[in-house]
């Protein structure tokens, strides 16, 4: 697989170079509705870049506007360096979308469709070239080329609107939710392509809300509400992978103990918010492993029997959860 | 290289079922009426000279042939871009470095080729009207061309309410009420006015005027002008020279232009 991905992703990787910038933009659709406004962001080469927010937070209203499907009312859309801002045709050339929902032709074999695409991007429409045999190696499609697309599942024919985009070649992936409706191990797989494209370099905005699967995937996300990029720290629109793992507001630890108030009690003294859930347990954010330490070490000379201690990941489903409800990330 | 859109969609009409099925009424309709009018001449006393029944029954398969390509083309056109909306294709198609016109030229050459598929099946009844004689034998060729013409001009006009309604349906709509504005309802007005007017004067200057507003913009005036002009009619309408034709055709390649002008403006909207 590996191999076929290098020669797909053919183009060269400059790490860390802007490949898509988007400078304030917004979008006001004909009902008045503000789904975009003022978005601004980059996009660095070889990134993936997660895309979070609840239905109607403009994701997907962003990724058309970034693919030229939509125009702004203001702001511009560069890529590479080449002003693509409501134009599709432009945009085409460099950036690739995986729409939301995925449509597909009746009455097209998975060949004919891969090779109308092709004959679409001016690549020659031949189903023996080479570039058309690689797509069909890395997505594992060979079984299914004669086969109707409208007959395949969801999870295949999202395999085979990823295959057009990789015969484009196109520097940058859009990825509208492109595990929505998915079963587990079509999800999976299809994950796995996203992640192979990720270590060779390719550059993929994607949109999910699929956020434990986001996480391992992308290394940056921004959150979206209303149309905005939410503040996940005070100041700072976005986050990255490693930042998040090691936790944003100190590493969250679960007490299991039989006297919960006397427990609180001892945490409030040592100037510890806590919170108590509904199982009896109870939940604190430390700065530390040592601060920890020191207040099971409180816990139990206070003569409180504790039957459970231990360190809670902290996820970008509960980051999200907690900047979306406006309060600071767990 | 054949545009890809062109490519897909004829790779996808051979294979549609639909499409032998109309083709089978489309041959059905035309045979039969050849055939009732073949049979009505011959029966007629047998007073009808060869000449006569080929005439009529020229007559029937022509304006027959032109009757089905004016009804089916826009018909057949009115979903090709309208459907890749709602089959949710349309982002994709757009998200590709094909321009909206490439597109809607794609579109309308799938659109005309039916038409000409159409057109060509039914040749052999006109063929066999021809055989009896009488007609001129350059009135079913140029009549053959005008109907596949005016197929045409009604694919184009199709092909852009498809583009800019968005809706199959609307866009059979329009194009099925664009189609009786211009094929029924002009030429009816155009005749009550003429009724109204009533003084046989067809050289006034006003009955000219409701005459070429209203009956030669008909998507078939150009075809009645050649067919009585063949059949060595001395109408009034077949002197006024071969600008009534010209001038229908011209008027066809103007719509046929606003019809692709509106396809690739509609195809140039945003993708919601």
């Amino acid at each position: 697989m590996g191999d076929a991905m290098s020669a797909i992703t053919g183009t060269t990787v400059h790490a860390g170079e802007v490949l898509l910038t988007l400078d304030r933009l917004h979008k006001r659709y004909p009902n008045g509705v503000e789904a975009v406004r003022s978005i601004s962001m980059e996009v660095r080469r070889g990134e993936v870049f997660g895309l979070v927010g609840p239905n109607g937070a403009g994701k997907s209203t962003l990724l058309k506007l970034i693919a030229g499907l939509l125009r702004p009312e203001q702001g511009t859309v560069l890529m590479e360096g080449v002003d693509v801002t409501g134009r599709p045709v432009e945009a085409a050339r460099r950036i690739g979308l995986m729409p939301d929902p995925l449509g597909v032709y009746t009455d097209v074999s998975c060949r004919e469709y891969l090779v109308f695409f092709a004959r679409v991007h001016g690549i020659p429409g031949d189903a023996e070239s080479p570039a058309f045999k690689r797509v069909v190696d890395l997505l594992g499609l060979l079984p299914w080329l004669d086969a109707e697309v409208e007959s395949l599942s969801a999870g295949w024919q999202r395999r085979l609107a990823l295959g057009r985009m990789l015969l484009l070649d196109a520097p940058l992936l859009l990825l509208d939710e492109p595990a929505a409706g998915l079963d587990i191990q079509a999800r999976s797989a299809l994950l796995e392509i996203v992640r192979n494209l990720r270590e060779l370099g390719r550059t993929v905005v994607i949109s999910s809300h699929i956020l434990p699967e986001l996480e391992s995937l992308a290394d940056r996300f921004g959150i979206m509400n209303a149309g905005q990029w939410v503040d996940i720290l005070p100041g700072q629109s976005f986050i990255g992978r490693q930042a998040l793992k090691q936790g944003l507001g100190g590493c969250r630890w679960r007490i299991g103990c039989e006297a919960a108030d006397a427990a609180l009690g001892v945490l409030t003294k040592a100037g510890i918010r806590a919170a108590v859930l509904a199982d009896g347990g109870i939940e604190f954010s430390a700065a530390c492993e040592r601060l920890a330490s020191d207040i099971l070490r409180d816990l139990l000379l206070a003569g409180i029997r504790v039957n459970d201690f231990r360190r809670l990941d902290t996820g970008l489903a509960d980051v999200a959860l907690s900047v979306l409800k406006g309060g600071q990330p767990v | 290289m054949i545009n890809p859109l062109l490519w897909l969609d004829l790779r996808v009409r051979v294979r549609e079922r639909r499409l032998w099925a109309i083709a089978f009424f489309f041959l059905a309709i035309p045979m039969l009426i050849t055939l009732l009018s073949i049979t009505s001449s011959l029966d007629d006393g047998g007073n009808n000279e060869p000449g006569e029944v080929g005439t009529l029954t020229a007559m029937c398969a022509i304006f027959c042939q032109a009757g089905l390509l004016v009804i089916l083309s826009p018909l057949a056109a009115a979903q090709r871009i309208s459907q890749e909306r709602e089959q949710r294709t349309y982002a994709a198609l757009v998200n590709s470095p094909l321009s909206p016109a490439t597109i809607a030229r794609g579109k309308l050459w799938g659109a005309w080729i039916f038409t000409l598929w159409l057109g060509v099946l039914t040749l052999p009844f006109v063929a066999v009207a021809g055989l009896w004689g009488g007609l001129a034998p350059w009135v079913m060729p140029l009549c053959f061309v005008l109907n596949i013409l005016a197929g045409f001009t009604l694919s184009s006009l199709a092909l852009g309410l498809s583009g800019l309604l968005g809706r199959s349906m609307s866009a059979y709509l329009a194009s099925g009420a664009l189609l009786c504005l211009w094929g029924m309802a002009m030429p009816i007005i155009g005749m009550l006015s003429l009724g109204i007017l009533d003084n046989g004067n067809v050289a006034k200057a006003e009955t000219k005027a409701l005459f070429c507003g209203f009956l030669l913009h008909h998507p078939l005036a150009p075809q009645v002008w050649l067919a009585m002009r063949g059949c060595g009619s001395t109408e009034t309408f077949t002197d006024w020279g071969l600008w009534v034709p010209l001038y229908g055709v011209g008027i066809w390649g103007l719509l046929t232009l606003l019809g692709f002008k509106l396809a690739v403006r509609g195809l140039q909207r945003e993708v919601y």
